[in-house]
């Protein structure tokens, strides 16, 4: 009976043939060219076809031979909290400034642990973006808004 | 003697108020970095980048330098001390390290690894200085094919050095590569996979990815396994060793040196392949080898020597033949292309003052670690009390601003989060970003090398196996993978990780 055996390296396997696909759709219209004369697609259609190639035989490798590990499980909390932190420090950073993003973004940020103290991620945030605008907008003088558009 | 002028040369340059006080500064800063457990070296050269922009090249590099250096001293104090090791290359110093810690030598164990670092510091210096210009003025001779094949060779050897399937190493080489395509091709102007974003047209910046997959990926992982940190409260007293010590230790130091400074110029290879190779080393040549993970001295000087010589030499081919060997130098050469350079053998030719800067640097960084380090490390011990809670979300906020400061682009930013997603699931399904990050840095000189190569030949792929140097660096990359994929070396090797 076929079993899995390697979850890890279906997973593996799916993300090397799905993103093979997309590079092979999105570079349909990109010229092949010959050995003499590549084109700009020869390289990444080549190697989404290997891509693919190999994904096709680590997934079918996932069927056989020796079990491996399971998949971890996905702390969402953690993971989520992070990239929403990412997100919402490229949406404040231009529109509010630097002092309203670097207070945000540690404060959202740390939420991501169950071990948050509300308190202290506040005072800290607090802190954190102070010392951002100080260091970086008056101390190297980086190009960022200060507060809303200010520079 | 050439290595002895080009030295002083460089120390003329390095020893100046300003410079100094910069590598003084990125010793500092890599040292505290390095100290906090949940942050490595490439998030903390990543998060300081924009501090260097402001700078003159030479001034930014002294102190990037010394952020790497200082990462590692840290990484090692916190190995020894609490079981945690700041950072990978110092994973191995934990085995007799903390061991040594616990039965009353903290002190000495601590003083073994600076010194055994300083050593290996300076014995890098030299090799650096020896070696490069030989292997700068050999490059000369290369052209397209060459260099094609020396980025096969490169990229082959980072598959054999990762974990794991090399099945899976080699399609995340592909990967890699497909990423680096994104952007205008240069030699037909046709932007490719920029899906309309005009930010991507000069290709996806280096910093979102390193920083995606390697730096916040890292913050989200130990956000998953929660870590206790158990500090040794025990005072530390003693810091030299004793005699006794002495005696095991220096012979360790010279194995561990020399064999981290072969390792480390080796593309794919660096400073935490050079502390398991020692580690291992030093377990055989033992007398008695039940000692080791009991706190012997041995297996803190060798590891810590090998990884700072590792570190050091891995700059030569950076520095060289203008391929990162590992992603902290692939960190490097983003640094360098900021300041508007490129790395390569043209560095050595063009900026003679750059190039011998740097290697100067390396030793003064070295010194001053020494200096600073052994009377600071209560303070450093105090930094460790700092709860991760607190530390994580400045962690981010820093990186983020830094990778922002570079282009002033909010593409960097929404790429960072694709990384960190991506990078997630490279953790999840067990595959090596570091062949993958490679790849990428090397992906667009790779292809116009090739296509360059194919136009010389008129599509004969015949150029590559009739080309003496081009031959020989194909024959090795193939030896190579031919040694990983046979079994029974391949058991060996999966032996060596395990260790």
């Amino acid at each position: 009976m076929i079993r899995l055996k390697k979850p890890q390296d279906l997973g593996a396997a799916i993300l090397f043939i799905l993103l093979g696909c997309v590079c092979l759709w999105f570079g349909r219209d990109y010229r092949y060219g010959t050995l003499a004369r590549m084109g700009p697609g020869f390289f990444p259609i080549t190697l989404s076809w290997l891509l693919i190639g190999f994904g096709i035989v680590i997934g079918g490798l996932a069927f056989s031979f020796s079990e491996g590990p399971k998949i971890a499980q996905t702390n969402w909390r953690g993971l989520l909290t992070v990239v929403v932190a990412i997100i919402l420090f490229g949406l404040l950073i231009n529109n509010a400034g630097l002092l309203i993003a670097a207070f945000i973004v540690p404060l959202v940020a740390a939420f991501a642990t169950t071990e948050v103290r509300r308190k202290e991620a506040l005072i800290l945030s607090a802190l954190v973006s102070i010392a951002c605008v100080v260091v970086f907008v008056y101390g190297l003088r980086q190009p960022i808004p200060v507060f809303f558009g200010d520079y | 003697m050439d290595v002895i002028a080009n030295l002083s040369y460089g120390f003329g340059l390095v020893f100046t108020f300003q410079n100094l006080g910069f590598c003084l500064i990125g010793c500092l800063l890599g040292t505290l970095i390095g100290v906090l457990p949940g942050i490595g070296p490439i998030a903390t050269v990543a998060m300081l980048l924009p501090a260097t922009y402001g700078l003159d090249p030479l001034s930014s590099l002294v102190m990037l330098a010394g952020i790497y250096y200082g990462a590692q001293y840290g990484g090692s104090t916190t190995a020894i001390l609490i079981n945690m090791p700041g950072e990978t290359s110092s994973v191995v110093t934990c085995l007799d390290g903390y061991q040594m810690a616990r039965n009353g030598r903290a002190g000495s164990a601590l003083a073994i690894a600076a010194l055994g670092s300083f050593f290996a510091g300076c014995v890098g210096t030299v090799f650096i200085a020896a070696f490069a210009p030989m292997l700068a003025a050999l490059s000369q001779k290369f052209a397209s094919p060459e260099y094609f094949a020396l980025m096969a060779l490169g990229l082959i050897a980072a598959v054999v050095m990762a974990r794991g399937s090399v099945l899976k190493a080699l399609a995340m080489i592909f990967a890699g590569l497909l990423f680096g395509i994104v952007g205008t091709d240069v030699q037909t102007g046709l932007a490719r996979y920029t899906f309309g974003v005009s930010e991507l047209w000069d290709g996806i910046g280096f910093l979102p990815v390193v920083m995606g997959l390697f730096g916040i990926v890292e913050v989200v992982m130990n956000l998953e396994r929660p870590q206790e940190r158990k500090l040794l409260d025990t005072k530390i007293t003693g810091l030299w060793p004793n005699m006794e010590e002495f005696k095991q230790c220096w012979p360790a130091v010279i194995r561990g040196t020399g064999i981290g400074s072969l390792l480390g110029i080796l593309p794919g290879g660096g400073a935490v392949l050079a502390s398991f190779a020692s580690y291992t080393t030093e377990k055989r040549l033992a007398k008695d080898p039940s000692r080791f993970g009991k706190g012997a001295p041995e297996g803190v000087a060798g590891p810590e020597s090998a990884n700072n010589a590792a570190a050091q030499t891995s700059f030569i081919p950076l520095l060289t033949l203008g391929i990162p060997g590992n992603v902290m130098m692939a960190l490097m050469m983003g640094a360098l292309i900021i300041q508007g350079m490129n790395p390569g053998a043209a560095v050595l030719d063009k900026r003679p003052d750059l190039f011998w800067g740097i290697v100067a640097s390396m030793w003064v960084g070295n010194l001053m670690l020494l200096v600073i380090n052994l009377p600071m490390i209560g303070m450093w011990v105090k930094v460790l009390r700092v709860p991760y809670r607190a530390l994580f979300p400045i962690i981010l906020v820093l990186s983020l601003i830094g990778i922002y400061t570079v282009n002033n682009s909010l593409t960097d930013i929404w790429l960072t989060a694709f990384f960190c997603l991506l990078g997630y699931m490279f953790v999840k399904f067990d595959m090596e970003p570091t062949p993958f990050v490679l790849a990428f840095i090397l992906g667009p000189q790779m292809e116009d090398n090739l296509r360059r190569s194919m136009t010389l030949s008129r599509g004969d792929p015949m150029i590559f196996v009739n080309r003496p140097i081009t031959l020989s660096l194909l024959l090795i990359a193939a030896f190579v993978l031919l040694l990983v994929i046979l079994p029974a070396i391949r058991k060996k090797r999966e032996e060596a990780f395990q260790e």
